[in-house]
């Protein structure tokens, strides 16, 4: 059986390589297709084609696809729009779990010491006053917290910080601090901090998260 | 068995580290521990006076560093315990800089095979006194007084000290703690202190004028045996023995209607 199969798309062919052949057999059946195409193609008087090649679970190197795009340099007409596969570099995907995955971090933040995470982080422990709790994307607190809060850090705006604030030092978002009074009675235990549309810290209730931050509630849900 | 080495720190000055260092040792030793006590403190040396040795230094911690004297010339003896309690003074006017963390390791591995504890009395601050004194030390009793400046210090220390990641994990000492003030609402418990830290609790000592005199008489409080500061450092001590001890109750009465009215006048 062919390591090189052909189908047909509404916007060109697609050409699956067989990842359980060689790479070299994978060459010499794809040159045999195009060859095929070409053929047909000129009984059809047409010329132009455009290709996906899909590779499965084979990832493939700049030299690889370098010596695909080869076999078509006889075939000025045709061209390869993209390359599939069905699997990833573990590199280009981690900022892409980053992004989807809330990561939970546990423990206790002391006077003095700092933590910071990439994306949203779930914190569940104990920050003291004086510690300091920093994300680029929204925090979301279980426990007590007397320290710092910064979510949003460095800019993004949009990141709200979740969980009981009462107790907090300072509640900051991008480049904004709120110095938390505890006098402030709009500041309940179920309550979140966000930026408003004066671009200033603002506190809700945690019923109206869905409302406020719609695009954070879609991503929970996935 | 080698010894057990403690440091006993609180990052603020003044909590009562060199009193709990003085009372802890002296305790371990009537109850048949050798126990050797180390002071850090260099240039404010007191823990001497606190064991009541402070007429008998002949050399300190430096002149073992720097050669002048072995490591047993310095130790002072305390005739009281048949010599089981030891002190290592420190030096009065010596450059702070003499200990690193590598000489009091020596030190302290050096004096291991001959005690059951080594007692480390750290210097206030978290500069290079706090790390000698780390350095040498298995195990951490952290020193607090229930205000929350001192909480706060206390708290930063904890966070360093866990970072050494030593084989005794850090424990808590509430040293002046003041039951009438528990009782009043205005002094935060020891439970909460203790919850506050995220420590385990080893002990408290109440506020007793018994310390000063104790202080002023160079004999510790723990051998005063009506003294209830005396009683909490021999309670710490048998929970560093033994961890199943419980805890001295700590009687919190509220003041009577007398007691408030004649407080008021």
């Amino acid at each position: 059986m062919a390591s090189a199969t052909l189908k047909g798309r509404k916007d060109g062919y697609e050409v699956q390589l067989d990842d359980a052949a060689s790479f070299a057999d994978n060459l010499t059946d794809l040159g045999g297709l195009l060859r095929q195409v070409h053929e047909a193609q000129a009984a059809l008087h047409e010329d132009q084609a455009n290709f996906v090649i899909v590779t499965g679970r084979r990832l493939l190197t700049p030299d690889q696809e370098i010596a695909v795009r080869a076999l078509l340099d006889p075939y000025p007409h045709f061209q390869i729009t993209a390359f599939k596969a069905a699997v990833m570099d573990a590199h280009d995907l981690s900022p892409l779990i980053r992004q989807t995955h809330v990561p939970v971090a546990i423990g206790v933040i002391r006077s003095g010491q700092e933590r910071q995470f990439d994306g949203d982080v779930l914190f569940i422990g104990a920050l003291h006053h004086g510690g300091v709790l920093k994300a680029r994307g929204s925090v979301f607190l279980l426990g007590e917290a007397a320290g710092v809060i910064h979510a949003g850090y460095p800019d993004d705006a949009e990141a709200v910080v979740v969980g009981d604030l009462t107790g907090a030092t300072q509640v900051r978002i991008a480049d904004m601090v709120d110095i938390v009074d505890q006098a402030n009675t709009h500041l309940t235990a179920t309550s979140f901090a966000y930026v408003n549309d004066l671009h200033a810290i603002d506190y809700s209730e945690c019923i109206n998260l869905r409302q406020m931050r719609p695009r954070l509630y879609a991503q929970m849900e996935e | 068995m080698p010894a057990i080495s403690l440091v006993i720190t609180s990052g603020k000055g003044g909590v009562g580290k060199t009193t709990a260092t003085a009372n802890i040792g002296t305790a371990l030793a009537m109850i048949g521990k050798r126990v050797c006590v180390i002071d850090l403190d260099l240039g404010l040396r007191n823990l001497d006076i606190m064991i009541g040795l402070g007429n008998r230094i002949l050399y300190d911690i430096v002149d073992v560093v720097q050669g002048r004297a072995t490591l047993h010339q310095a130790l002072v003896k305390d005739t009281r315990f048949e010599d089981r309690l030891v002190l290592l003074p420190a030096a009065q006017n010596a450059d702070k800089n003499v200990l690193t963390p590598a000489s009091v390791r020596q030190i302290v591995d050096a004096l291991r095979s001959e005690f059951d504890y080594i007692l480390l009395d750290c210097p206030a601050g978290i500069e290079q006194g706090f790390r000698n004194a780390l350095a040498g030390a298995d195990g951490a009793l952290i020193v607090t007084t229930p205000e929350l400046s001192a909480l706060s210090d206390a708290d930063r220390v904890i966070g360093l000290i866990e970072a050494y990641h030593m084989p005794i994990g850090p424990r808590l000492i509430v040293n002046r703690v003041q039951a009438a003030m528990i009782a009043a609402g205005t002094s935060l418990t020891v439970a909460a202190i203790a919850h506050r830290l995220a420590l385990p609790l080893l002990g408290y000592v109440v506020d007793d004028n018994a310390i000063i005199t104790a202080d002023n008489n160079g004999e510790p409080v723990v051998f005063d045996t009506h003294s209830k500061a005396g009683a909490c450092y021999h309670n710490i001590t048998d929970r560093l023995l033994d961890p199943q001890t419980p805890l001295l109750p700590l009687i919190t009465k509220q003041p009577t209607f007398w007691q408030k009215l004649f407080r008021r006048a």
